[in-house]
């Protein structure tokens, strides 16, 4: 019984996760510039690494393979943020137009909308 | 002056090589006395280059509350991380599409580096709003995929997450 209630919830964190990587593939293809697109890449492979890599963990059972699996957890949060305000800060700095619901602008610090 | 300055630095080169060792050990799971010794070598090293960088909080004494505090404010940020990707999917998948990007700026009263950070990791995980910019007064530039993150973000005006993690780091007091 608790084995079954155990694979359960694997299966459910497994496909919530991959649901959640899907769902960031759409909204790459679907949002319309540079800017949005992130929100969608970044915030759900966020979560969905890591509720893919919790599912593993409780399939694995507690030991040294899923501390590490914990390790990349905490890095993937960690980084995620940051690799996304780069990616963004890199995106402002070189000039990408953005997509409003008023037309494209150009956004530079200073000339706040 | 100097003492406590050495006091300092000897803290956090202990703290950065205890956390060195330990992630070399848990990341090994070999425990033999050439391997564990390698690993002592090795932590060592980059405990002597790295401390400095490593240990962020740097009043030792406060250190301890800053982190509990920080464990306290974790459920919340997952649960702001787990709003989010609920809002994400829900733009993402709906056949209009209702999103209107915009970009706000804010001024907080955070002043440490790590304070700002922080903040600025929590905007970027909690719903439809990611961190563009900080400027060294504490000004943040966010870009919000809608007109209601960016509200929810800014209407109440000591802004709930800034006072929050100003209250991690001792710099503004408890949120409610």
């Amino acid at each position: 019984m608790i084995e079954v209630l155990r694979l359960t919830l694997v299966i459910a964190l497994l496909s919530i996760g991959a649901f959640l990587m899907l769902t960031a593939a759409v909204g790459m293809i679907r949002f319309p510039d540079v800017y949005s697109r992130m929100h969608a890449s970044g915030k759900c492979d966020t979560l969905g690494l890591s509720l893919m890599l919790g599912g593993l963990i409780i399939y694995q059972g507690f030991d040294l393979v899923s501390v590490k699996m914990l390790f990349i957890i905490f890095f993937v949060l960690f980084t995620g943020p940051i690799a996304i305000h780069s990616l963004f800060r890199a995106a402002i700095k070189s000039g990408h137009e953005m997509w409003t619901k008023d037309g494209w602008i150009q956004w530079k610090k200073g000339n706040n909308k | 002056m100097h003492g406590k300055l050495g006091s300092v630095r000897t803290f956090s080169f202990i703290f950065t090589f205890i956390m060195m060792y330990l992630f070399w050990l848990l990341n090994s799971g070999v425990f033999e006395i050439f391997y564990m010794s390698l690993g002592l070598a090795c932590a060592l090293v980059v405990a002597y280059a790295f401390h400095s960088r490593f240990t962020l909080v740097k009043d030792y004494r406060h250190a301890l509350k800053s982190l509990i505090r920080f464990a306290a404010y974790l459920p919340w940020i997952t649960w702001q991380i787990i709003l989010s990707n609920w809002d994400i999917v829900k733009r993402v998948l709906s056949p209009g599409m209702p999103i209107d990007p915009c970009i706000i700026s804010f001024q907080s009263t955070l002043k440490s580096d790590i304070a700002m950070t922080t903040l600025g990791n929590s905007i970027t995980l909690t719903p439809g709003t990611i961190t563009i910019d900080i400027d060294y007064d504490g000004t943040f530039y966010v870009h919000s995929i809608a007109r209601e993150p960016a509200d929810s973000l800014l209407t109440t005006p000591p802004c709930e997450m800034a006072a929050r993690v100003g209250y991690i780091f001792g710099e503004s007091r408890k949120w409610n």
